[in-house]
């Protein structure tokens, strides 16, 4: 179907921009994909700008001169919409070239066939489909490799729709079939959004809770944990007291202990007093965490079930998802500790190759690896920073979710190859993602202060370019979170009840 | 040294222009204080030297046309370059019910070899009217609108009259379809209007030194006295009319035309903040149809500094040709032939 035809302007059509005279009664949106033939093949491109023009309307002091001009003068005949495009790559033989010649004014430019722009924005048809393309109702089936090996971020204001796009990544990975590929699934679930996952749900909702399970409690061995390790969780330990303490365990390697017994080990030994005052003190306040213990356990807990215990690489299984519950914890430090840990087994476990490939999704990421923080405040960075550089390597795979994309460690951030960009309107997170993701004109990042909730923009190596999409509809239970008026609402009535049944109580004594 | 001599001309023009400014604004003030005295100077009414004119909601259809001319001149030949546009416009009760364009919007080219740049500019004005005028009469067959305005006089202007040539040639049919144009508008009942935006005429000027002026009585007569300069008509009515009002209608003069007996003129002022325009029509009794020409041309205009009816701007719009238009017909031409003739003027080359 054809859309309109190219003009000649001041600065196109040229190999990087053309503009269009939109045909009236057809409608073009931005953000919108079209095509055009040109010498060197078919010309893909996308509309960045779209500008209504109208002669009548173009010098203001005509406009505002002028006494009745609708009445008298068609005005609405000299109302043009001219697009403005930049082309993204000439299809020769199959294959995307950049475009090295311009298209002719005069030339017709095209609708782009859903076929044509599924494969070349480089979809695959066993990839995971979270949403459409803008304007087009093409899927949007993002290869696993691609969009995760490489490493992927969410990036978006609060209340955008980050969980849900995250929600429906998690369906997508749960429901792959084992002759495509799966990969073990972890999610630190900093707020509690996922747990329903694990819960059998309401009928009309697909259930994934056989694929789900949601550890709410855990214990990290203190046996497997080397000085160097305890001290990453223990902010200021010396080398002196480090040396001490590895001392102390080597001593009792192989036994099991917690904190509070290397404590009393480190108080039985010759350490000087001062040094061992300092250590027993520490293992101590780590005691108090109740995150460490003799042995490793993961604690799962179903609706009406006991809770079960498991080792961390029981529970990493292809196409199983865990979630690390962290929503009771209330304090960083434990929070900070706990997603440290695991992040830094699974990676060692992804080395040795004991666990399945492996994506783990953090949530509020710029509280776990924020960028300028140093090691004691933000103990996971480290580990994070490791698998960002290393883990494409060892195929496990990091998705950061963040709405402070600023404050996002740039290590992190730069190793994101995709970026799934939902709406933004800080002018510093703009400005930072301008930089720091590959591919976005500040036309398209223009666009982002603009998107609707649900809406976002993928950029990097899982799409061959920027692209709009809708994310689709959430197949799986959603927990609501209790809507602020109805809360009111209750308390006003647990208040009218009080003071009822206080004054039954009056009225029983008088 | 230099720019005194430049000063001292410039003075020089200064204190001409602002003793002919002075006799202007004097000869206006002095019209004002005379436009409501009666005169018959069309022959069969009369009426005041300056009229009120009516603005009402259009309730009627009105036609308009224009055309868009470009030309070039290489080492060999000319090139012309014209289209007209004509464009309808239904009005009722002051709201636009309808409007249609008449007329393909790819331009004519010929070529010309003239032997002058004069023959040529001419040449090409009598060429752009006469598609002007062929528009017109497609326009009022197909749509006979109430009013049809042209831009421009209702005749060929007497600076493009010659006897022998091409010019000759085409100032003979110009004639012919203007003449043929009236009695198309006479079998629809079409008011046939011409605006004039850019006159130089002093027909009005001279009517009044010659025929007004010597008929004042001695009181009034006074207030002229020494006041024989002639100017443009468009200068001299430039404040003397005020928005809304138009001249006593005169008889236009030397057009050789057939119809010349029945063409007659008036300015009028539309727009506050522009000067006059004239229009022209045709009729056998001009006193009624001067109001009703008047009134449709007041009625349709829009803008407070630029005073021409709707369908004129509209058909202007459309018939406009882009300079562009010229670069790109060349290079076609030059691709396709080569030819020297193709050659830029030597004042188009000039190194420096």
């Amino acid at each position: 179907m054809e859309l309109g035809t190219i003009i000649s302007t001041l600065n196109g059509p040229s190999p990087s921009f053309f503009a269009f005279a939109i045909d009236r009664h057809t409608k073009v949106h931005k953000d919108q994909f079209v095509k055009v033939k040109t010498a060197e093949g078919i010309m893909l491109a996308m509309v960045d700008n779209i500008i209504k023009t109208n002669r009548y309307y173009s010098r203001p002091e005509s406009v505002v001169e002028a006494e009745n001009l609708e009445g008298l003068m068609p005005v609405s005949e000299w109302e043009f919409l001219v697009a403005e495009a930049t082309p993204l790559g000439v299809l020769v033989d199959g294959s995307m070239h950049r475009p090295t010649l311009p298209p002719s004014p005069g030339d017709k430019v095209d609708v782009v066939e859903k076929e044509l722009l599924f494969t070349t924005l480089g979809f695959e048809p066993t990839g995971l489909e979270v949403a459409e393309v803008f304007h087009h109702g093409v899927p949007v089936k993002l290869d696993l490799t691609k969009t995760f090996q490489k490493h992927l971020a969410i990036l978006a204001m609060s209340g955008a729709g980050k969980s849900y796009l995250t929600s429906v990544l998690l369906e997508e990975l749960l429901s792959r079939g084992k002759k495509v590929g799966r990969v073990a699934t972890v999610v630190f679930d900093v707020h509690g959004e996922y747990s329903s996952f694990a819960e059998s749900p309401p009928s009309k909702f697909i259930d994934f809770s056989k694929n789900s399970v949601c550890v709410t409690r855990m214990i990290f061995p203190v046996p497997r944990m080397s000085a160097a390790r305890i001290a990453s969780f223990v902010p200021g330990m010396s080398s002196v007291q480090l040396t001490e303490l590895d001392r102390v365990i080597q001593d009792h390697y192989g036994e099991l202990y917690d904190f509070k017994d290397l404590a009393g080990f480190v108080a039985d030994s010759s350490i000087a007093s001062q040094t061992k005052k300092s250590l027993k003190r520490w293992l101590l306040e780590l005691h108090s965490t109740r995150l460490f213990g003799h042995k490793e356990t993961f604690f799962t807990k179903r609706e009406n079930e006991k809770e079960e215990e498991y080792i961390l690489s029981e529970l990493l299984s292809q196409g199983k998802l865990i979630i690390l519950d962290l929503s009771d914890y209330i304090t960083n430090r434990r929070k900070q500790i706990i997603v440290s840990w695991t992040a830094s087994e699974i990676f060692k476990m992804r080395r040795a190759d004991t666990i399945p490939p492996t994506v783990i999704i953090l949530e509020e990421a710029h509280n776990f690896i924020p960028q300028g923080e140093s090691r004691d405040i933000a103990m996971a960075k480290s580990i994070f920073e490791t698998i960002a550089r290393e883990g494409r390597k060892f195929l496990c795979s990091l998705c950061v979710v963040s709405q402070r994309p600023i404050n996002l460690s740039t290590t992190v951030l730069s190793q994101c190859n995709t970026h799934i960009i939902m709406r933004i309107t800080n002018p510093y997170d703009l400005d930072h993602i301008g930089k720091s993701s590959e591919g976005i004109t500040s036309e398209t990042l223009k666009s982002l202060t603009t998107l609707q909730v649900g809406e976002a923009l993928v950029v990097g190596s899982a799409v061959r370019y920027p692209v709009f999409i809708k994310v689709r509809q959430r197949k799986s239970w959603e927990k609501k979170g209790v809507e602020l008026e109805k809360e009111a609402l209750r308390w006003e009535g647990k208040k009218a009840a009080d003071k009822k049944e206080l004054n039954e109580l009056e009225n029983a004594f008088v | 040294m230099e720019l005194r001599e430049v000063k001292l001309a410039l003075s020089s023009v200064i204190s001409k222009l602002s003793l002919i400014e002075n006799i202007r604004k004097r000869l206006s003030s002095g019209l004002k204080s005379i436009s409501h005295m009666s005169f018959s100077i069309a022959g069969k009414t009369s009426e005041s030297l300056f009229n009120k004119v009516e603005k009402i909601k259009p309730n009627f259809s009105a036609g308009g046309v224009d055309g868009g001319l470009l030309t070039k001149s290489f080492h060999g030949i000319d090139l012309i370059i014209t289209r007209a546009i004509g464009v309808v416009i239904w009005y009722e009760n002051g709201k636009i019910v309808k409007n249609k364009r008449v007329g393909r919007s790819a331009p004519l080219v010929i070529e010309k070899e003239s032997s002058n740049e004069g023959e040529l500019i001419a040449y090409a004005s009598l060429y752009r009217t006469q598609v002007e005028v062929e528009r017109a009469i497609e326009l009022v067959q197909k749509h006979s609108p109430d009013f049809l305005f042209m831009d421009g006089p209702l005749y060929p202007h007497p600076s493009t009259r010659m006897s022998k040539g091409d010019n000759g040639r085409a100032y003979s049919k110009l004639i012919k379809l203007y003449e043929q144009l009236h009695k198309e508008c006479e079998k629809t009942g079409t008011k046939l209007i011409g605006v004039v935006e850019d006159t130089r005429s002093s027909l009005f000027s001279n009517i009044f030194h010659d025929k007004i002026l010597p008929a004042l009585p001695i009181s009034k007569k006074a207030r002229f006295k020494g006041l024989n300069q002639k100017f443009r008509d468009t200068s001299l009515l430039f404040d003397s009319l005020t928005q809304g009002e138009r001249t006593f209608t005169f008889k236009l003069v030397k057009t050789g035309m057939k119809y010349e007996k029945e063409l007659y003129g008036f300015y009028i002022k539309p727009a506050k903040y522009d000067r006059p325009v004239r229009i022209e029509f045709i009729a056998k009794e001009p006193g009624k149809l001067a109001n009703e020409v008047a009134t449709a041309t007041y009625s349709l205009c829009v803008y407070k500094s630029y005073g021409l009816p709707s369908v004129i701007i509209e058909a202007d719009a459309r018939a406009k040709l882009n300079r562009n238009l010229i670069e790109y017909i060349t290079r076609i031409l030059r691709d396709k032939t080569g030819s020297p003739m193709l050659l830029n003027l030597r004042r188009e080359q000039r190194p420096l």
